[in-house]
């Protein structure tokens, strides 16, 4: 039983949220949100994008030459956050070293990808169904605190609350992983992170800001936002990672 | 019957092409292009990236093995892939980017098929600017763009303040 019907002050975050990948072709869709739109985009990126989408001394350009100025803007930011022992875990990475080659599921910072999710309230939590991995997410929202001497485990711990029209959401004890924020870049079991999931002004859309507080890999905190239209159309599909991906890659030639 | 390969390294700008499970920068070289000719030996619509195995000749004449990795079932499906979208003996000619560390794996762009039938869909539809993005996408970009830039005039907005410089 839902619960966002029921408390009035509790914003309504429930359906089915979607970036372009899944329907590209959506009327919906801005500019912005093929230029900078999704885990991988940092909030410092979509301001430098504004800025430059606002210039007109930008308008001749082509958007493939703007697009490549946010990439580039946007990697340089976050290695500009990397520690030293972020740069060290980070050298000597391959992609076959990547534990997605054997099925093993993506960590907390990408766990959404750019498929689907789908939120549902109820009046003691939140879940989050990805369809990345068809994987569910807890969030507590009755006041508790974070279980004590949990282990960590590849989506953590989550407890929320509601600030206004917001929902937020902590989450400790988050398995080390890769972050894909660059080559091998990866977190320490000391992060935490901060979620702030809240509809568009019209309520067309969900924002999702993550920021990731890891004192071991990253001087300051990194923030993503994410932008998602509402599509209470698109079913949610299960997600299967086959091995015969796994037993797809060659050896180095 | 095998296809051949070439190397086309043209510098190009990616914006966000973030994969089903990594982010594709982290794995392929994005600012460079690759070009594989080749027949497909296996169409395998897996999750986490769809693959397309396929065998190609090297300019010394030998048979090479290559794997052109696309994006997650679920946004393919989503935009019009099927199990049978490639079989098995169809020659194709592959353009995507090359792997960071030399082997053979391509992120493919898109895939030409011998009617000319071209597919696309291997890289995010965020990935603006890529070959991957049909002509009709690309205009639909185009316009969206067009449409912001006359809406920003119409309302005689100053750009901001240090707004950055241009590369």
């Amino acid at each position: 039983m839902a619960g966002a019907t029921e408390a009035q002050s509790t914003p309504n975050l429930e359906g089915i949220w979607i970036l372009p990948q899944t329907a590209p072709a959506d009327p919906r869709w801005q500019i912005e949100d093929f230029l900078c739109n999704g885990a991988f985009c940092s909030v410092a990126a979509i301001d430098y994008m504004k800025r430059l989408l606002a210039d007109p001394a930008n308008d001749v350009r082509t958007l493939k030459d703007i697009s490549g100025q946010i990439s580039v803007y946007g990697r340089n930011y976050v290695k500009s956050l990397f520690t030293a022992a972020e740069l060290e875990a980070s050298k000597g990475f391959e992609q076959r070293d990547d534990p997605v080659n054997k099925c093993v599921p993506s960590g907390f910072n990408f766990a959404d990808a750019s498929l689907p999710i789908k939120i549902t309230q109820f009046k003691d939590r939140v879940l989050i169904h990805y369809e990345f991995w068809s994987s569910e997410r807890v969030v507590y929202t009755d006041g508790r605190d974070h279980r004590a001497n949990i282990a960590a485990s590849r989506l953590g711990d989550s407890i929320g609350w509601y600030d206004g029209s917001s929902l937020i959401v902590e989450t400790v004890a988050i398995a080390p992983h890769l972050t894909y924020w660059a080559d091998g870049a990866r977190s320490s079991i000391k992060a935490r992170a901060y979620e702030r999931y809240s509809r568009s002004e019209d309520g067309s859309r969900l924002i999702v800001e993550k920021t990731l507080v890891d004192p071991v890999m990253l001087r300051r905190p990194l923030t993503s936002r994410e932008s998602r239209l509402s599509a209470p159309n698109v079913q949610i599909m299960q997600f299967q990672c086959d091995t015969r991906y796994v037993e797809g890659f060659l050896p180095k030639q | 019957m095998t296809g051949r390969y070439s190397l086309a390294l043209l510098l190009m700008v990616l914006a966000w092409p973030v994969f089903a499970h990594h982010n594709a920068a982290s794995h392929y070289q994005l600012d460079k292009s690759i070009t594989v000719e080749g027949v497909v030996t296996s169409f395998r619509m897996v999750n986490p990236h769809v693959l397309v195995y396929l065998d190609a000749k090297s300019p010394s004449g030998d048979i090479q093995h290559w794997i052109a990795e696309g994006n997650s079932v679920g946004v393919l499906e989503r935009v019009g892939w099927k199990a049978d979208s490639l079989k098995s003996g169809e020659k194709v000619k592959i353009v995507g980017r090359p792997s960071r560390d030399g082997s053979n794996l391509v992120l493919w762009t898109t895939i030409t098929k011998e009617n000319g039938t071209i597919l696309y869909g291997g890289v995010a539809v965020s990935a603006f600017g890529e070959e991957g993005v049909s002509p009709e996408e690309h205009q639909r970009l185009e316009d969206l763009r067009k449409r912001q830039i006359e809406e920003r005039s119409q309302s005689g907005q100053q750009p901001p303040p240090g707004s950055p410089p241009q590369k």
